[in-house]
């Protein structure tokens, strides 16, 4: 289970500073709620996601829990661990890494929702649940490479998963629900097709990343990479002091973010943006305000000031459909535009 | 006695890699690869019989040894953690030493009929019945970690299976999350490809996978083509003996390509070289930086190969043109770049590099050997070219000892230095070069010495000129698709983007399959973006999504979910270990398979059509999103004269489709029932090769039908209309309609007049109707969709229930 292999380290990866703030906002504060990245091949999407896995902070959950059940948290329990927490029962907490559950494309429906377990069926006569990867995706990543390529069905049950937090198995006399709260990040190439809405719906932030034409930077990528291939031990060695500084910025953004303030101004400066923008329903508003409060905490502050809401716009809003879906979604000029104006208005 | 002894088995004798002729850059292609594996593979496309899948095969022989741990199922490498299983990076890690094994490298061939089980991994039956444990049979991406993973046909590969590849292909790992399993393993390969461009291109994604690219072309040289009959007489005739002949050149490419992997290590990539990489790529707008990444490690390998210390500008400039062949530019838009094009940005690229270009000097082993006959010809033109040399040497110095003489007699008396001459020997010497280089220009693929030198393609790309309104579109750096086909007088201007409208408009047949119109959707407007019909396949095709009781006889069964299903009463049937299934246990697959559209075109090329081929251009590259996204196809049939023809089988490559119908020329008559009735049988062969395809067909004509079929299909039809070519034509369009075929009547010169002035019928006369009316009345009896586009641009549509022949009591349609 806790197989870790060794991947390209992320303070190695050269430019899109843009992705790599909008993982990092994901990773400090989970409650962002997602990240889909857009993209040419070969652009350094999935490195960069992958690259993540290292610094990602520590979480806890329930000893022995096979759905990664929160010890204090009881929305985010199963029916057992619900009872014994009622109980006040003294429940075994394990400190451990947060890591990146892959979906494959090519992934079954039994082995995303879980389904009945084989070997215990044959051995034991028994009904079990042989959990799905949405159970281990509870309180980690979910990542989806090439998420627009998905097979319907499966984008339907992660759809179902993302929207309550809450996976239900009903199938083969198995009856279970159990907690599956996950950060949902996605790849894709916009080139081999379009997501559904509904699913890109779930992304909070999303990012569109362009190839980097500076010969300076691609003379580095071509350099490390190499670099990496020849040695991967070594190489990550040599980053390590980066990886550490990394992993203490985002541990004590998690321990800011909750005496991170908003000032009521810019709250009311997103929400008038929002509506000038004819963006649909509000979960746009509320990644915006989340991820410019998590951008602050990342930075060691304790205020949202008006640039960091700039600075997530763009992610928070583009790509939203508008006006019911009739609107293209937003420019990101327009969205610049219309939060710089509001946004100095507000401050007068 | 004797004759009844068995004979020694001898396996058959495998062709060798270096007596294949020509084809130098997918050679070099193949070999860089075994140089470096990192190169990510190679894709290599040309025209059927070049030669590619024999070249791929026979490249087994010169593979290197691999090392991996032994008793892996995975084949993990022994030093490499970032290629370990979990279980080998485990022991790896608490510092255990792995044993290793050496074995050479494999190459494994995905079949085009390849199912995600095979492909990925699946239950190990075996286990389950005899132990009743749940164990993995490891697929075919874990049978090429380490190895090559070989694809022929690589463009007809079916879509899931192709996913799956990408995945592995990008991470270097196989996740299997399938029937209950949950494993990774390792699953880095080096991705070879062959493909005919003929039969539809690849997706970019994919292409941009293959690390470098490679093309074959038909040998032209009357030479090299006689040279290929012999040789392959020669091996079939005495298998054994030729490939004892070219046993040494076997041995000492394999020789040079250890040596190379043993020196590739040492040698560096400079700064100078990559920002030559850097700059070139990001002056074309490559997309992604893989090009960049690829093209210095093949730089690295063929310098390894040449068995030259540093990086030279040569290397770079070929292994530039290998890398980026293939990949798109300006995400997507533009396509990629020509060898040309790559030459002069490469030109452009400031660098220091360029002071010191020398000429390769070739080391033995790293070349593989000129072949004898090759060697003579070469001696020949060595020999042609010294003499040429000498003479112009000659001339030279008898014309500037006059020169000399005259300016000396100028200047007065003033000896020559030994730098004059010097220079006159350089300034012949250089001239003698240029000339025999020349000559082996115009001579194309002349001598097979050029294997791995970068100039001679440099020169052959230079003598080879590109088409014209293809390079003229590119350079003004718009899109190539609309900008560059601009023949024809535009009629009607969006012609293209108003059939498509049309057709997004019609719901055509059962499950609300239709045709959008390509662009992005908007939401509430009907979303169907990027989601086609999921047609439940009946066929074993597509991706295996869900289970289900089988009604009938069970074909396809879920492994896993009969096993789940039966598992619960093994207890009671009290035969441990073996499973009992019974008949209801059984379940069987329900896949998912996104239908693709085949559409076929079928243009009417008489000369009063002339003037619309350009919209008929456009109309085809309008497709071009959904070809690519969706696997649609198109396909081509036009008819003229007095018969039809068969342009192009439905295909994903719009450019060849295009290119094709600008070449047919038009000519008199329209034969239109004759293009129907083609148009019908390449329909029912489409539904042959894919029984899920929604075939749709667009008939575009100005409606003036002037020749009949050879033989009636019905003579009663032909006693009801005053033309033949009109009647035969309605016959036809009954078979359409029987088959259920949607077709689609673009009327390019639809008159409101002649639609209005339908014929009263009349008994016992016989139907006289004008080209409107006759096209009206055919999409009728196809039961198809009329598209009649007016001279002023704008266009009706019309759905084709309503009768129009009209009993004396009704009235035309408005």
């Amino acid at each position: 289970m806790a197989f870790h292999r060794l991947v390209y380290p992320f303070s190695a990866l050269v430019g899109q500073s843009e992705m790599k703030t909008a993982l990092l906002l994901n990773a400090v504060n989970p409650m962002i709620g997602g990240l889909l990245i857009r993209g040419q091949k070969g652009t350094g999407k999935s490195s960069c996601v992958r690259a993540l896995v290292d610094i990602l902070p520590e979480v806890s959950a329930v000893e022995g829990c096979p759905f990664n059940c929160s010890p204090t948290d009881p929305t985010n329990m199963c029916a057992t661990c619900l009872e014994k927490h009622r109980r006040g029962e003294h429940t075994e907490v394990e400190r451990r890494k947060m890591r990146i559950v892959s979906l494959p494309i090519g992934s079954t429906e039994d082995r995303v929702i879980g389904s009945l377990d084989i070997e215990k069926a044959i051995s034991h006569g028994i009904r079990a649940l042989q959990p799905g990867l949405l159970a281990e995706a509870n309180q980690n990543i979910l990542y989806i490479d090439e998420v627009n390529l998905l097979p319907d069905h499966i984008t339907d049950s992660i759809l179902d998963a993302a929207a309550s937090g809450w996976n239900t198995v009903e199938r083969e006399g198995i009856s279970v629900s159990h907690p599956s709260r996950f950060i949902l990040i996605g790849t894709m190439n916009p080139e081999e097709g379009e997501l559904r809405p509904q699913l890109a719906d779930r992304f909070a932030l999303h990012i569109s990343i362009e190839g980097i034409y500076d010969e300076e930077q691609r003379v580095e990528i071509i350099r490390r990479n190499i670099e990496f291939g020849e040695d991967p031990v070594g190489f990550s060695k040599r980053w390590h002091v980066e990886q550490e500084g990394f992993m203490k910025r985002i541990a004590s953004a998690r321990e800011l973010i909750k005496s991170v303030e908003v000032p009521e101004t810019v709250m009311r400066a997103v929400a008038s943006a929002c509506i000038r923008l004819h963006v649909d329903g509000h979960r746009p508003d509320i990644s915006a305000i989340r991820a410019s409060r998590t951008l602050a905490a990342l930075e060691g502050r304790r205020e949202v000031t008006a640039r960091d809401v700039m600075r997530v716009a763009v992610l928070a809003v583009g790509y939203r459909t508008r006006g019911f879906g009739f609107e293209e979604p937003a420019k990101p000029e327009e969205i610049r535009d219309v939060f710089g104006d509001v946004v100095g208005r507000a401050q007068g | 006695m004797g004759l009844l002894e068995e004979p020694e088995r001898v396996s058959m004798p495998m062709y060798p890699f270096t007596a294949v002729v020509g084809q130098e850059a997918a050679k070099t292609a193949l070999i860089l690869n075994a140089v470096d594996p990192t190169i990510g593979g190679v894709l290599i496309s040309g025209p059927k019989g070049s030669g590619k899948s024999l070249l791929v095969k026979c490249f087994s022989q010169v593979l290197p040894e691999i090392e991996h741990v032994a008793g892996c199922p995975y084949r993990c490498s022994p030093t490499d953690p970032t290629n370990m299983c979990p279980e080998c990076l485990a022991r790896f890690e608490a510092g255990e030493e792995l044993p290793v094994a050496k074995s050479p490298m494999r190459i494994i061939q995905v079949p085009l009929s390849v199912t995600d089980d095979m492909l990925v991994g699946s239950i190990d039956l075996d286990r389950v019945v005899r132990d009743s444990e749940r164990s993995l049979r490891p697929g075919l991406l874990a049978e090429a970690n380490q190895n090559i993973l070989y694809i022929d046909e690589v463009n007809l590969l079916p879509d899931h299976i192709t996913d799956s590849i990408l995945d592995a292909a990008a991470s270097g790992w196989n996740y299997v999350e399938r029937e209950g399993f949950s494993v990774q393993h390792p699953s880095r390969f080096i991705l070879v490809g062959t493909m005919n461009p003929e039969e539809g291109e690849l997706r970019p994604q994919i292409l941009d996978r293959f690390g470098v690219f490679a093309e074959t072309e038909n040998v032209e040289d009357p030479e090299l083509r006689f040279m290929v009959i012999e040789r392959n007489e020669e091996f079939a005739l005495d298998p054994a003996g030729f490939v004892s002949r070219h046993a040494d050149h076997l041995r000492e490419l394999r020789y040079g390509i250890e040596e190379a992997r043993r020196l590739l290590p040492e040698i560096e990539a400079p700064r100078e070289v990559c920002s030559i990489v850097a700059e070139t790529c990001s002056r074309l707008r490559v997309d992604g930086f893989r090009p960049d990444i690829v093209s210095v490690k093949a730089a690295r390998a063929l310098a390894a190969f040449k068995g030259k210390e540093a990086i030279d500008p040569e290397e770079v400039a070929f292994s530039v043109e290998l890398a980026l062949g293939h990949r798109t530019r300006r995400s997507g838009m533009l396509p990629p770049p020509t060898q040309a094009e790559i030459r002069k940005a490469i030109g452009r690229a400031k660098s220091p590099l360029k002071l010191r270009f020398r000429i390769p000097r070739p080391r033995l082993g790293g070349f593989i050997k000129i072949p004898r006959e090759a060697f003579e010809r070469l001696m020949r033109e060595a020999l042609k070219s010294l003499i040429l040399g000498a003479i112009i040497f000659i001339l030279m110095v008898a014309s500037s000892a006059y020169l000399i003489e005259s300016v000396r007699s100028i200047l007065t008396t003033r000896p020559p230095t030994t730098l004059t001459i010097m220079l006159e020997v350089a300034a012949s010497g250089a001239l003698a070069f240029l000339i025999s280089r020349l000559g082996r220009g115009r001579r194309g693929e002349a001598v097979a010495v050029g294997t791995m030198d970068p100039t001679k393609t440099a020169i052959e790309a230079e003598t080879r000129l590109p088409p014209p309104e293809r390079a003229s579109g590119m350079e003004g750096g718009s899109s190539p698709t609309k900008a560059t086909y601009k023949d024809g007088v535009s009629t009607t201007p969006d012609f293209g983007m108003k059939i498509l409208k049309t057709i997004a408009k019609t719901p055509t047949g059962s499950g609300g399959i239709r045709l959008r119109q390509p662009g992005r959707a908007v939401r509430g407007g009907g979303y169907s973006g990027g989601r086609r019909t999921k047609v439940l396949s009946a066929s074993s095709r597509g991706r295996y999504a869900w289970y289900q009781t089988p009604r009938g006889k069970p074909r396809d069964v879920a492994l896993v979910p009969t096993l789940r299903e039966a598992a619960l009463h093994q207890r009671d049937s009290g035969r441990k270990p073996r499973i009992l299934i019974r008949p209801e246990d059984i379940r069987v697959k329900v896949r998912e398979y996104r239908a693709p559209f085949s559409i076929l075109l079928l243009v009417d090329m008489s000369l009063s059509m002339i003037e619309s081929v350009g919209n008929i251009v456009e109309t085809i590259y309008s497709l071009h999103k959904d070809v690519y996204r969706k696997r649609d196809r198109v396909g081509l049939i036009v008819f003229k004269g007095s018969k039809a023809f068969t342009i192009q089988h439905p295909t994903r490559n719009l450019d060849l489709v295009v290119e094709k119908l600008r070449g047919v020329g038009a000519s008199d008559f329209t034969p239109l029932a004759a293009g129907l009735f083609e148009a019908w049988k390449a329909l029912k062969q489409e539904k042959l090769r894919n029984r899920d395809a929604v075939p749709h067909l667009i008939v575009v004509s100005d409606g003036i039908a002037n020749v009949s079929l050879d033989v009636p299909l019905s003579p009663l039809t032909r006693r009801r209309y005053t033309s033949e070519a009109q009647a035969d034509s309605f016959d036809v369009a009954r078979l359409l309609a029987k088959e259920g075929h949607k077709v689609y009547i673009v009327n390019t010169r639809h008159s409101d007049r002649e639609a209005e002035a339908f014929p009263v019928l009349e008994e016992g006369q016989r139907i006289r109707l004008t080209p409107t009316q006759f096209l009206m009345e055919l999409a009728r009896i196809s039961k198809g969709n009329y598209v009649g586009l007016r001279p002023s641009g704008e266009s009706i549509e019309l759905e084709a229930t309503a009768r129009w022949i009209h009993t004396p009591t009704t009235l035309a349609p408005s």
